[in-house]
């Protein structure tokens, strides 16, 4: 063996060694860019999706005269599990209402993060904007919080109450009024008489 | 030369193989992080380890929630929530995702080796490693399981009229032999609990109100005993028992003068016996003037709030109308603190703080919370009175939760918090809530009688600010500063000097029922 040989395999090896690592690099860049650190848990689907069916849902919105929540109908392909599921859901949500007499919960520029299921509660992620983009207001604020649980809730069997995040942290409010620091059941109590027990269709 | 080369290529694969090895090791970093997330494959990821143990062999204690299927693991204020069968856990109220779910077979909750690393480097804020929970089990007596209850820790709150304290324990069973007697010739308290264990050493918890000085929890030959150190010789104390989560409510005040009060002090009364209560006394309230009211002006500093189309911010309006009632309300002769007399941020705590503290360091009379509202849609407008809600989930859940954030709190933010947050904790049973809606009802009908604007009604909501006073509370949006119109009245002091008005007569009609309501009380009281 002589000493040209060994250095080349030498540096065959330095290579292979600077490969590797930039490539384990590349992966984990890649990695944390399609699921940031915090959110990994996020909306993966479980191996295969089992009974994927488009769905009839019922998202809650604005009302026109800040007095409640109204429904819309939706499909929704779900069957995925809860938090697939809910993050389906939430999805529609905040792409906002059809009616043009009803007005988005969501502020815009607001994307959901990611949604864990732990037991009865869905855990929600959402992106800083839900705060930073909120109008106030009470009216707003409880429409922008129940129409993300009172939505949830209603819609995927097993979920009893939501907690909302914002940018996986959890927050006293999203406009300065309303208490989401614990996961929240669905309320019809803030809304004028006619809402009462159950938001009308 | 041939036989090198192939040696050449092995090594050169093993090198490979090491690098793939140390990059996964990258990626996959065990370390603890704001979400860590256990190792998916590693050398140790079959090996399952039981959880009750392994917290036993790292000082973590273990409670049961059959119920739900939980598991409760805590350390000093940490605490994970493991739910049986599920892939995620939490600590802290953070997120932790588990590379296999959570087992319980065979009267054994087990969980990955690689999942309980992450999870206690979590817990304890370092890195334990595989090794170390390993080691652990080892030195753990298997069998000797400690099934005794323990004092899981004690809370105050101080009332006008007495200190209540709250023990923790960890399970109900083997309490109803507390006994409790007034320690001869000293100015204490002595809580025996015979059979009971303590969770953590603590110092004495320095409670420094009018009624009681000091609280030691110390352990004593084969049980615990808390000691209640007071101000007086002469005191009284009433007891009573609760479950879920299972605790000893003690409230001291000084003795009233007379025989049966001397005979009650110095008996050995024991623990009421009977079934676990679920709700906590009332507390009495009802026994002092009335004389101070907060005026909680909504947002300020960087808080703008909500904002109107023509400019006019929700935090200017709010303060202008509280300084005009604070002014009314002293020429009346009441007593007023405002949460913020300027545009500086007071946060929602801090405001709860101020409230609790207003009446000579106790919680105030009454709270108002001022704000203006908002909507998407520029042709909603009218004002409306809302009172806190009582939808705040009644459960066992929702109760432990918040008896978590009093032990955060009291370990982290000082005595200041700790008394909001207690507060908070005793609101859960509904003590203000019948009043803050008869205010609630009386300020909206004030608002109606002067406002020419819509009359909206009257609602319940969790605001926080209104769920962290110890008093009866009201929060009134007089106006959306989203309708043009309304933003206008909004600017003019005539509209603002108007709500200012409202409430004013708000306090006032409120001030004379409770008024009426304590004469009567003090009529009947005496013979
Ligand atoms: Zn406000």
């Amino acid at each position: 063996m002589t000493k040209g040989r060994s250095l080349k395999i030498a540096l065959a090896v330095l290579w292979a060694v600077a490969v590797m690592v930039l490539a384990g690099f590349a992966f984990k860049l890649l990695k944390e860019f399609s699921h940031p650190p915090g959110r990994r848990a996020s909306v993966q689907a479980p191996v295969p999706p089992p009974d994927m069916k488009e769905r009839a849902v019922k998202l809650y919105f604005m009302d026109e005269d800040a007095a409640g929540l109204v429904a819309e109908k939706r499909s929704v392909d779900l069957g995925a599990g809860g938090a697939v599921d809910g993050a389906a859901i939430i999805s529609e949500l905040i792409k906002g209402p059809e009616s043009g007499d009803h007005f988005a919960s969501i502020p815009p520029g607001v994307r959901l993060l990611s949604a864990y299921e732990l037991g009865d509660t869905l855990i929600l992620d959402f992106t800083r904007e839900l705060q930073t983009n909120h109008p106030g207001g009470s009216a707003g604020e409880l429409a922008t919080v129940y129409s993300i649980v009172n939505t949830v809730t209603e819609n995927l069997r097993g979920i009893n109450k939501v907690q909302i995040l914002i940018e996986g942290e959890e927050t006293e409010t999203l406009a300065g009024h309303i208490d989401i620091r614990r996961p929240l059941s669905p309320d019809t109590k803030w809304m004028t008489a006619r809402f009462h027990e159950k938001p009308e269709d | 030369m041939k036989k090198c080369a192939v040696a050449c290529m092995r090594f050169l694969e093993k090198s490979a193989a090491l690098t793939v090895f140390l990059a996964f090791g990258l990626i996959f970093s065990p370390f603890p992080s704001a979400f860590a997330e256990a190792p998916p494959s590693s050398a140790f990821a079959d090996e399952r380890v039981s959880l009750p143990e392994a917290a036993r062999g790292l000082d973590v204690t273990t409670h049961w929630k059959p119920a739900e299927g939980k598991l409760l693991l805590t350390r000093e204020n940490h605490c994970a929530e493991i739910l049986i069968g599920a892939k995620h856990a939490r600590i802290d109220g953070h997120l932790l995702t588990l590379a296999t779910p959570v087992v319980a077979a065979n009267d054994a909750v087990t969980m990955s080796l690689a999942d309980a690393t992450a999870l206690f480097s979590r817990l304890l804020g370092r890195t334990v490693t595989a090794k170390e929970i390993s080691t652990g089990l080892l030195a753990t007596p298997r069998i000797e399981r400690d099934e005794r209850s323990r004092i899981e820790g004690v809370r105050h709150v101080s009332y006008p009229d007495f200190t209540r304290l709250v023990i923790n324990l960890s399970k109900s069973g083997n309490v109803g032999d507390v006994k409790l007697k007034h320690i001869e010739g000293a100015a204490a308290l002595e809580i025996d609990f015979p059979k009971t264990g303590v969770g953590q050493a603590a110092a004495p918890i320095e409670v420094g109100d009018r009624f009681i000085k000091r609280i030691e929890v110390g352990r004593t030959g084969s049980g615990a005993s808390v000691i209640v150190r007071t101000n007086v010789d002469d005191f009284e104390y009433e007891t009573q028992k609760y479950d879920e989560p299972a605790r000893i409510v003690v409230d001291v005040k000084p003795a009233a003068p007379g025989v049966l009060a001397d005979l009650r002090a110095s008996a050995h009364l024991p623990v009421q016996s009977g079934a676990w209560a679920d709700q906590e006394p009332e507390i009495a309230r009802g026994t002092t003037p009335f004389t101070t009211v907060v005026i909680d002006p909504g947002h300020g500093g960087k808080d703008h709030g909500a904002g109107g189309r023509g400019g006019l911010l929700e935090k200017d309006v709010t303060l202008s109308i509280a300084l005009k009632l604070k002014e009314r309300l002293e020429a009346a002769g009441v007593r007023v603190t405002l949460t913020r007399s300027d545009d500086s941020f007071v946060s929602l705590r801090g405001r709860t703080v101020i409230a609790n503290r207003a009446k000579n360091g106790a919680p105030a009379d009454l709270f108002i919370s001022i704000h203006t509202n908002s909507h998407v849609s520029p042709s909603v407008g009218g004002f409306e009175a809302y009172y806190v809600s009582d939808a705040v989930d009644p459960g066992a859940e929702a109760t432990a939760a918040l008896e978590n954030a009093v032990v955060n709190l009291e370990d982290t933010d000082g005595p200041e918090e700790t008394s909001v947050a207690s507060i908070l904790w005793d609101l859960q049973y509904a003590e203000f809530i019948a009043d803050s809606s008869a205010l609630a009802f009386i300020t909206q009908e004030e608002l109606g009688k002067r406002l020419d604007t819509r009359d909206r009604g009257v609602r319940q909501a969790r605001f926080i600010v209104l769920s962290g006073v110890a008093m009866p509370s009201v929060l009134v949006e007089v106006g959306f500063i989203s309708n043009r119109s309304e933003e206008s009245r909004l600017k003019t002091e005539d509209f603002k000097n108007k709500c200012a008005e409202c409430l004013e007569a708000a306090v006032t009609t409120f001030k004379e029922r409770y008024e009426a309501k304590l004469g009567l009380v003090n009529q009947e009281s005496s013979p």
